[in-house]
């Protein structure tokens, strides 16, 4: 089955800045995937090349199976819900659905009252866009996105200035949208929250790639790391070195230690600082999370002298 | 194709439920009938000084003059209507691709199903729309206020008719024939002037900038104004058609254009519109969205 998203060595630069450097990665159909990063970490700009609203200088991008510059001939298969809801604020929530279906061309597919309910806003649907609550917008946007018949569902940074039930409610909405067929590609910076959603994630840093697999191989992957608390620090760090294949990562201000243990397992840290005289005041491995993944690729990076911003 | 014309639709949906629009035509049919009324008031204020002045001098007072022809202020009213709605159409044109890009509306059209010349290509018709509305908002607003005070008929003087009715319709069609290209091209010019901005509130400031500035000084361009088509539009300093058709209204006997102006009025408008509509539809094709 072909991708409904394929992104092939983009490359991207503003003046002098390369937002993006040789990012691949794909979106298997009826899959939800990430693109995870930080702010400015390029997701946006990789997106905005996917989708034809910007020009790239290098790469190929295929949409649906167009190429990118050609997106509008998917003819609403690709409906996009943009970071900061982008509504005709002078029309109400049904006429702003009437406007984007007018833009599509064709009455089919997914009705107004539908995408309204789905998106639980069907009582807002006399109301002016420009009256609604940050979180109302949103939905309004994503239920504009719903109308027609879209196959892939592109979301930038939807979670974004919602609080804790709006992005609850948000989750559910697109895992209800994933199960009803949707692809979904999701980009955002709130790791812990997309961790309960997505099938597939790819990371970004820097403008660059880090990772791209589905979840379970993420998090299988991952090396498990140790929040080590002795005391003296000094002393501490030195007997770990001592160990083959630990690294120490990081020393906080606390003397909290961040270490990979490599080979060694925790236990035989444990005896290595006892048998170096430090006081062991904690020794937590770290359970394997899209967040400790992405600390871990973070790690990598400043280990192999890539600037990495704090 | 078929993607300009879904634009069209669509934007011509929004402005139809905005409230922008109906309160910029009850405006501008507003300011139309105004002006009718203004040119009564000050009839009637001629004839109350009249009437003062013979009575101070104990002379009997003058009969109060008829209703008096409605051609000059109904055209007047309408010249006034049309020189707002030119600003106003300039203003909207402008703020259209700009502000919709500043919005992201542009970035949710262009993903779903309008190619970026189609979203130029879609407000350039619009432009059409919006043009013949104010033209029809702004004449009908003149025609109800000079038929409510005034009365139409032919031009006379000295019991001479120097203008039949029929002269004086035929006289303003062409009028309003002259009007509707350099008025479409103004609203092209705003795209233009749209597709270059950074946002709405710059492309509006730096299209009224470059428009009204033009306007104030084309007297100093001589008769070579007239190879800017907006030399062509009712305006403050107005050299348009319509205020030709004014002075016929008021009888002049040397108001109008002259055949050769007329026709390079007609024709100019349209190569002006065509140049600015391709550089909108380049600019756009190279911008980020």
């Amino acid at each position: 089955m072909p991708a409904a998203l394929s992104v092939r060595n983009l490359v991207k630069s503003y003046g002098s800045v390369r937002a993006v450097q040789d990012v691949s990665f794909e979106v298997p159909q009826g899959s939800v995937c990430g693109l995870l990063g930080p702010n400015g970490s390029g997701k946006t700009t990789t997106l905005s090349c996917a989708l034809g609203l910007l020009p790239f200088d290098k790469g190929a991008i295929e949409v649906l199976g167009l190429p990118a510059h050609r997106i509008h001939d998917t003819a609403g298969r690709v409906a996009v819900v943009f970071d900061g809801a982008t509504l005709a604020d002078g029309l109400t929530c049904r006429q702003n659905l009437q406007y984007a279906r007018r833009t599509l061309g064709h009455a089919g597919g997914r009705s107004d009252d539908e995408a309204l309910q789905l998106t639980g806003i069907a009582e807002l649907a006399g109301r002016r866009a420009g009256g609604l609550s940050l979180g109302q917008r949103r939905r309004l946007s994503i239920a504009r996105a719903l109308i027609g018949r879209p196959e892939l569902l592109v979301l930038d940074e939807p979670l974004s200035g919602l609080d804790t039930v709006g992005v609850r409610a948000m989750l559910q909405l697109f895992t209800r949208l994933h199960e009803q067929g949707l692809t979904v590609l999701v980009s955002s910076h709130r790791l812990p929250e997309m961790e309960t959603i997505l099938t597939r994630a790819a990371i970004i840093m820097g403008g660059r790639l880090l990772r791209e697999a589905s979840l379970d191989e993420l998090l299988q992957g991952q090396r498990l790391r140790l929040r080590v608390r002795a005391a003296p620090a000094p002393d501490a760090v030195a007997a770990l070195a001592r160990l083959p294949g630990v690294t120490v990562l990081e020393r906080r201000p606390d003397d909290e230690l961040i270490v990979l243990p490599g080979p060694t397992s925790p236990a035989a840290v444990n005896a290595a600082l006892v048998a170096a005289g430090c006081a062991v005041s904690a020794l937590v491995p770290e359970r394997s999370t899209l967040l400790s993944v992405f600390e871990s690729l973070v790690d990598e990076q400043r280990a192999q002298g890539v600037e990495v911003p704090a | 194709m078929k993607g300009t014309l879904r634009v069209l639709s669509a934007e011509w949906y929004r402005a139809r439920h905005s409230r922008v629009l109906a309160v910029a035509a009850f405006f501008l049919a507003v300011v139309a009938a105004l002006r009718v009324v203004a040119a009564w008031l000050a009839d009637r204020a001629t004839y109350a000084a009249a009437v003062q002045r013979a009575l101070s001098q104990s002379r009997p007072a003058p009969p109060p003059p008829g209703p008096g022809n409605a051609w000059s202020p109904f055209v007047d009213g309408w010249l006034a209507g049309l020189t707002v709605a030119t600003l106003l159409l300039l203003i909207a044109s402008a703020r259209s691709l700009a502000g919709d890009r500043e919005a992201g509306l542009l970035r949710v059209a262009r993903t779903r199903s309008a190619s970026r010349t189609a979203l130029v290509l879609g407000r350039a018709l619009l432009g059409i729309l919006l043009v013949l509305g104010a033209l029809a908002v702004t004449g009908l607003g003149s025609f109800t206020a000079a038929s409510s005070l005034y009365i139409f008929g032919p031009i006379t003087e000295g019991g001479f008719t120097i203008y039949a009715q029929e002269e004086l319709r035929a006289e303003l069609l062409s009028a309003l024939l002259a009007t509707l290209a350099p008025l479409l091209a103004t609203w092209v010019f705003g795209l233009c002037i749209s597709s270059l901005a950074r946002g709405g509130t710059g492309a509006v400031s730096a299209a009224l900038a470059v428009y009204l500035g033009f306007d104030l000084f084309k007297e100093v361009l001589g008769p070579r104004q007239y190879w800017v088509f907006a030399a062509f539009n009712p305006s403050f300093v107005d050299k348009s058609c319509l205020h030709e058709m004014s002075g016929i209204a008021r009888g002049l006997s040397d108001a109008g254009y002259s055949a050769a102006l007329y026709a390079q009025n007609l024709w100019l408008p349209w190569p002006w519109a065509a140049g600015m509509l391709l550089v909108a539809c380049v600019v756009m094709r190279r911008r980020a969205l």
